[in-house]
């Protein structure tokens, strides 16, 4: 019995942060991952790698972007650009015809994004956070949306 | 000994050709010489615009819409080929089509771009002249809230780009990001200046500019200068005659007032405010310059817009003031003098001075992926100018704008 204690304890331990990151997503909450080699990035790094502005601690970082349309993209332009969907596009439109920068690389679906990714450690993208991450991948930033 | 009538055609002015060359050679060098010329990246995109206007009444010195309808002043189609070689090493190009005959088609950029590093950039080649926050996209009207920019501070006589080198290095700390750009070279072309065509010739332009960003406020301002070598409208006589007769009168000091050369300086304060569905914008200019025909211009615009949805409503309130030189007449009365006093006379008399003050009321609808509809409608009160008396008009102007 005092085992059965102590293997519950233990179990209960190792497992609670992800119980509880587990019990605080749901299918509307947006997960920005990139390559587990690629270094961390701040929220405000996010930002600014999805807007183009030039900034030294982003060396070479593109972004990866779901089509105009797709829900979780939606969520992300308002959770974590701050912006409208028409007005993101505008940034975009800036960026790609003043030679700023470049507008992100936008795939189709979900697992192309992975694909992406994995292939292209320098990029960051977003994904719903009820998708299956593999391994390559890390999560860098977890967007709730309540 | 007789003086020279114009200042010594620009040393300088071979630099323009020879850095289109340099761009050209360097561009086609890369291609042989990159070992990954197979996996070069090409990318084409491009923009259009098909704007239609008309006005209340028929101003030719002020703006480019009259009382008939035309879609010619603002539509454009564009396309922009970007060649990435390596990660440091990019060429980008820009050809514009536009149905106003009275602005240049053909190549708008032509740049060989290199990043040594995240911070770091530099262009070589033809580029945009720095001057305003909306400098760089001013053709790409997608990328912007209204079909025409102000023209208070956004006026067609500021040529839009140069031949030269810019640098721009950015530095981050904590919440800022601040941007300094660098940029020299030279300009020789027409404008469209009171609805006339220009020919201008520079010497030399430069200046810089630094832009930061906090959170959602961005403030950039900016510093240009330069020395402009010949002004000469193509449809009016030049005057190199009449300094011929000043100085055949011994009236050098009169030579200098009509001369169109000397330095000018140009400068500029923007900010920018975007939060979610709304935002607030602003720019100051101020044109100043050693050309006595021409008015000193100080500009100022503000902008505010909601978003709802896919559609964008938007206020923006100009206003210009050009401030002409004292420019005495100060020939003899005598009938030796008579007719050149007259001359001189109409010269100063037919300087234009566009004073003005404008309100816009703006919608965008973002009615599809990559495709706006827009309609602007313009008040403008010209206050005091000449040789055109005080009037008001009112501009309707509507079009679509899209990028591909």
């Amino acid at each position: 019995m005092t085992h059965l204690r102590y293997i519950t304890l233990t179990f209960a331990l190792l497992f609670w942060p992800i119980a509880i990151f587990a019990q605080h997503l749901s299918e509307e909450d947006i997960l920005v991952v990139t390559s587990v080699q690629s270094a961390d990035l701040s929220l405000l790094q996010i930002k600014k790698t999805y807007l183009g502005m030039n900034s030294s601690g982003l060396a070479n970082k593109h972004a990866v972007t779901l089509p105009h349309g797709n829900k979780t993209r939606q969520l992300f332009h308002v959770k974590v650009i701050g912006l409208s969907e028409a007005r993101v596009r505008t940034f975009w439109a800036q960026m790609q015809f003043s030679g700023r920068g470049k507008s992100p690389v936008e795939l189709p679906t979900v697992a192309l994004v992975i694909e992406y990714l994995i292939t292209h450690p320098n990029s960051i993208g977003y994904l719903p956070a009820t998708t299956l991450l593999p391994q390559q991948l890390k999560v860098i930033y977890p967007v709730h949306l309540y | 000994m007789q003086q020279p009538l114009l200042k010594q055609p620009p040393q300088f002015g071979a630099l323009n050709d020879a850095l289109l060359t340099t761009v050209k050679l360097s561009a086609a060098l890369l291609l042989l010489i990159n070992t990954n010329y197979a996996q070069a990246e090409l990318k084409i995109s491009g923009f259009g615009r098909l704007i239609g206007g008309i006005s209340q009444h028929d101003n030719p010195y002020v703006q480019e819409y009259g009382n008939d309808a035309t879609f010619k002043a603002h539509s454009l189609i564009a396309l922009q080929a970007d060649w990435q070689f390596s990660d440091q090493w990019s060429l980008t190009s820009q050809l514009i089509g536009r149905l106003n005959d009275k602005e240049d088609s053909g190549l708008e950029w032509l740049y060989l771009s290199y990043r040594p590093n995240a911070s770091t950039h530099v262009k070589f080649g033809q580029l945009r002249t720095p001057f305003f926050n909306y400098s760089d996209v001013l053709d790409v009207g997608y990328a912007y809230h209204w079909l025409v920019p102000p023209t208070e501070v956004y006026a067609s006589h500021i040529f839009r780009h140069y031949d030269g080198i810019s640098i721009i290095k950015s530095f981050d700390h904590n919440q800022a990001t601040t941007s300094v750009e660098a940029y020299i070279g030279s300009f020789k072309g027409a404008v469209v200046q009171d609805n006339q065509l220009n020919d201008l010739d520079f010497d030399y332009l430069g200046g810089f500019s630094v832009a930061t960003t906090i959170n959602n406020l961005t403030i950039r301002a900016a510093l240009n200068a330069g020395e402009l070598a010949s002004s000469q409208p193509r449809d009016k006589p030049s005057l190199d005659q009449l300094r011929q007769l000043f100085a055949s009168k011994s009236r050098e000091s009169i030579i200098d007032d009509t001369n169109f050369n000397g330095s000018f300086t140009f400068s500029q304060l923007g900010f920018s405010y975007d939060n979610f569905d709304y935002f607030i914008k602003g720019e100051w200019t101020r044109f100043d310059h050693d050309f006595d025909l021409t008015a000193t211009t100080t500009s100022i615009y503000l902008s505010a817009g909601y978003q709802y949805n896919d559609v964008l409503l938007h206020i923006t309130h100009g206003r210009r003031r050009d401030k002409l030189s004292n420019m005495p007449n100060e020939l003899p009365t005598t009938a030796e003098f008579a007719t050149l006093r007259h001359v001189y006379q109409s010269l100063i008399d037919d300087r234009v001075s566009n004073n003005s003050y404008s309100m816009t009321l703006g919608m965008r609808w973002d009615f599809s992926v990559n495709m706006a509809f827009k309609v602007d409608l313009t008040r403008i009160n010209y206050q005091r100018q000449t040789p055109m008396p005080a009037t008001n008009d009112s501009v309707l102007v509507m079009g679509l704008e899209w990028v591909f």
